[in-house]
């Protein structure tokens, strides 16, 4: 019936194997969550008041972005293939049909034997089957386990194959929902702030959660900023394509500009809860980007980065607090323990890193796993504990004197945020300034290849332990500002984890940039919680450590290179090749071999031009005439 | 009159039971492009890695401008002015093109932590003298590695522009004498041409001695002053390329040993198919 020739792109068929592969993740994924428990405990906190709530909408979110996936099809460069259509919506929605029944046979399998089922998994509870079933009988629930993936799968492909435009629409409103839902506390708080907190209770219902007109609004909202941004972006792209590039100076002044008001002015606005959540995301993100320095750009596994935190603010606690436990307490002002606890780190860097830094890869890895865990038996330790104060720690460490005031998280953790992000502002600037030296260049070489480093003058050795000391220093200065912040430390405070949790904001966020590195500490120390620290999601404190180690391996395999990672000079870049380009069209007059001959003798050393095919369009320069024709 | 820059004297490394080199004495004399030829595994490379600094060789010496760099770490060598390419090209390659090449200055360069944290006037001048040669060294070849090439990934280069920037980087080092490992390696006819005028140039506009390892006879022919074999980590033969391609033990070690001993192999294997045959 089709008539099929020659030039026709192929017709697309539904890929029965990739919606089982994917069908099944899903339902697994569903499973999964279920049965650790996550789906009923998120289930009490509702994103949409009485409509949704979070475990659901987790839940959902699974076979949307499945069938997403699903409809996705490979679109190979240069080779004829189908346009996106019904076929693919099929796919997507066939793997719902897959997740659906799998999910279905745990709600069978939960409502007949999960009671003897739950010796082994706990969460398997009479709660779970009366969520999932709405309290309406097994063969409702079941129907909802099957049918609701297969319509979200059907819509996840369906997002995929209608215009770009539509699909960047409909995400945003989920994820502005989404966030307005989570973080009702904040918005909550601005709004009172601001002083229109009726508008507020317009929003949100009063047990919590988007009311549905709130819903709309948000949902408005976000099409409307999607369509702004869609606008501007075209703007930008017709006058970049126009060789109009703007004042890139001015643009980054500007954005410069615009945050520091912000770090000012949201403080301000923010309640106390929100304040000292920012305050850990400040700390954490100082100390990421010192791991950044030692792992993103010299590329060393430190795993025993938490002893340099620890050490940082034992210093400052011991030196600053007027304890009567302790042998030792001189009871210094804080910008003298300070600078005292920062040199103790480089020294304790030094004592470290001088046996270990000839050590590569894993194996560095591994003593340095060793040095943490000996750092925190020494701070629990008989032998210290006239000076650290063992298991009981170092309490009342007192508040920052700033001269004018004192400045303490506990009484007001507005003020000991902006002495934090001052922190942050110096720090920031110190990795940028040490990055764009000949110290950043040397780290990252080393990084690329250690041996080449060596053979190119740069003393690796030295290098190497340099940034060990350099990353040390900023754990010390976030652990001091840790010890001010909780007034106290504790051993527990300095685990393992805290290492692990570092390492993974600095992947997670973009391993060698730091606005990525302070985008990942936002997110997971912000929003998941820190080591010992809340996030805004108290929901998910038990589960915090399954959600990291979710989140990495995810990121590894889907965008290794972080949220936020480092932008290429692209538009420095498109720029100068639209020069060139513009140059090799006046002078050469097109790319005809025979213009190409005409100015052969200016053009003599090479013009590439199309610099985007990895294989080069190579005109040489050609020492000996006679050779040419070789 | 002729000054040497580098005399090698002795130079022996073992692995294990391997004599990799094999006691091997060589002259370079300042200004001169040697060639080191020899069949794959002759040690040629091994030999590079001991005069570089890459491995410590276990006995000999190594007189660079009369100082005995054997055993010296790689970085102090190359300090000393002695850099290198690698065989199998070794960049790297998540740095941008001028990166490369800004690293080569790290050790002719000096500023430290605090003049970098402080950004000193001295520091910013350092910075930018680091960048107008490592700029220079790339225009060394032609247009290909300059304009917007300095800000993009040394991965997106092809294989033969690959070559040239790690020479490119080997210059940054500001050496005096520079080890070329198979530079026209991969390379198509018109750019080892290309290639051979620029060796030339290394010499005659940079005033660099070069010492290179390379197959590609054509090169070696036309660019050495002097052309050393190695095999089984023993010098079999030195003098110029005339002279070396017409030598016996040369022609012997690439093209193994004349038919006597093959005939006779052919008759016990002959001899072991006939018994074969028979069983």
């Amino acid at each position: 019936m089709s008539t099929m020739t020659a030039t026709t792109a192929p017709t697309a068929e539904v890929d029965l194997a990739e919606a089982r592969k994917v069908g099944l993740n899903t339902g697994v994924g569903l499973i999964i969550i279920c049965a650790v428990g996550m789906a009923l405990t998120f289930n009490n906190r509702a994103i949409i008041a009485e409509y949704l709530s979070m475990g659901w909408l987790t839940l959902g979110l699974l076979p949307l972005v499945g069938g997403y996936l699903a409809a996705k099809r490979e679109q190979l460069e240069g080779v004829a293939s189908a346009p996106p259509g019904p076929s693919d919506v099929a796919t997507a929605g066939l793997s719902g049909v897959f997740a659906g029944g799998l999910f279905a046979l745990f709600v069978v399998v939960l409502g007949t034997v999960g009671d003897s089922l739950r010796d082994v998994f706990v969460q398997l509870s009479p709660q779970l089957l009366s969520m999932l079933t709405f309290e309406r009988g097994l063969a409702t629930g079941v129907m909802v386990a099957l049918v609701l993936p297969i319509a979200l799968a059907t819509l996840g492909g369906a997002i995929r194959v209608a215009p770009p435009r539509i699909g960047k629409a409909v995400l945003q409103v989920v994820v502005w929902v989404f966030s307005f839902g989570v973080l009702e506390t904040v918005v909550v708080s601005i709004f009172d702030s601001l002083g229109i907190g009726d508008f507020a209770e317009w929003l949100y219902a009063q047990r919590g959660g988007l009311t549905v007109i709130g819903t709309v609004i948000v949902a408005a909202a976000a099409i409307a900023a999607s369509t702004v941004r869609v606008t501007l972006k075209r703007r930008t792209a017709t006058r970049q394509a126009a060789g109009d590039f703007g004042n890139l100076t001015a643009q980054r002044a500007r954005l410069y500009g615009m945050l520091l008001v912000a770090a000012i002015v949201l403080p301000m606005l923010f309640d106390r809860s929100v304040n000292d959540m920012l305050i850990n995301v400040v700390i954490f993100g100082i100390m990421a980007m010192g791991l950044n320095i030692v792992i993103g750009l010299t590329g060393m596994l430190d795993l025993g980065y938490v002893a340099f935190f620890a050490v940082g603010a034992y210093t400052t606690a011991v030196l600053t607090a007027p304890a009567t436990n302790l042998a030792f307490s001189p009871e210094l002002p804080f910008w003298f323990a300070l600078p005292v606890a920062v040199l103790l780190a480089v020294v304790a860097g030094v004592i470290i890193g001088t046996p270990v830094i000839r050590l590569r890869g894993d194996y560095l890895a591994i003593v340095t796993l060793g040095f943490a865990a000996i750092a925190q038996v020494l701070v629990l330790s008989d032998w210290f504990a006239p000076v650290l104060g063992g298991p009981q720690g170092v309490r009342d460490v007192p508040p920052v004197p700033l001269g004018f005031a004192e400045v303490s998280a506990t009484v007001d953790p507005r003020g000991f945020l902006w002495l934090s992000l001052g922190f942050l502002a110096l720090m920031i600037y110190v990795a940028w300034r040490l990055q764009h030296s000949r110290m950043g260049r040397a780290w990252q070489a080393i990084r690329e290849d250690e041996t080449v480093a060596e053979a190119m003058g740069i003393n690796v050795g030295a290098m190497k332990l340099l940034a060990f000391c350099v990353g040390a220093v900023f754990a010390a200065l976030a652990g001091g500002l840790f010890a001010a912040k909780v007034s106290s430390a504790f051993p527990t405070s300095f685990e393992l984890l805290v290492s692990v949790l570092v390492l993974v904001v600095v992947i997670v966020g973009g391993t060698g940039y730091v606005p990525g590195v302070l985008l990942g500490s936002l997110v997971l120390v912000g929003v998941l919680g820190g080591p010992t620290t809340q996030g805004l999601l108290s929901e998910f404190a038990q589960y915090k450590l399954l959600i990291y180690g979710a989140l990495l391996v995810v990121m590894m395999l889907a965008k290794p290179e972080g949220l936020l990672p480092k932008p290429e000079k692209s538009r420095e870049i498109a720029q100068e090749e639209m020069d060139q380009d513009a140059w090799f069209d006046k002078n050469v007059g097109g790319s005809s071999d025979v213009a190409q001959e005409r100015v052969g003798a200016e053009v003599a050393e090479t013009t590439e031009h199309d610099t985007t095919r990895a294989g080069e369009r190579e005109t040489t320069i050609q020492t000996d005439p006679t050779e040419g024709e070789a | 009159m002729t000054t040497p820059i580098l005399e090698v004297e002795q130079l022996a490394i073992a692995f294990g039971g391997l004599q990799a080199i094999d006691h091997v004495d060589l002259t370079v004399n300042k200004g001169e492009i040697v060639s080191i030829i020899g069949p794959n595994g002759a040690g040629k490379t091994t030999f590079f890695n001991c005069i570089t600094g890459l491995l410590a060789p276990d006995s000999g010496k190594v007189l660079f401008e009369g100082v005995d760099i054997a055993g010296w770490p790689a970085d102090a060598v190359t300090r000393q002015g002695l850099a290198r390419t690698f065989q199998n090209v070794r960049l790297f390659p998540d740095l941008t093109i001028l990166e490369n090449v800004m690293v080569g200055r790290h050790g002719r360069t000096s500023k430290g932590l605090f003049s970098a944290l402080l950004s000193t006037p001295a520091f910013r001048k350092e910075e930018q003298e680091i960048e107008e040669h490592a700029k220079k060294v790339l225009a060394f070849f032609g247009k290909r590695l300059v304009g917007y090439r300095f800000h993009q990934k040394a991965t997106v280069l092809s294989y033969a522009n690959r070559r040239r920037l790690e020479i490119a980087r080997a210059m940054a080092t500001e050496p005096r004498l520079i080890c070329l490992d198979e530079p026209v390696a991969g390379m198509n006819p018109m750019e080892t041409a290309e290639l051979t005028g620029l060796i030339q140039k290394l010499r005659d506009d940079w005033g660099f001695t070069v010492i290179m390892i390379e197959h590609d006879m054509n090169v070696v022919g036309e660019v050495s002053d002097r052309v050393v074999v190695l095999d089984h980590g023993v010098k079999i033969a030195e003098g110029d390329y005339e002279d070396v391609s017409n030598d016996p033990n040369v022609i012997e070690a690439y093209l193994g040993r004349p038919a006597e001993d093959a005939t006779h192999k052919a008759h016990t294997v002959d001899e072991m198919l006939h018994e074969g045959g028979e069983a």
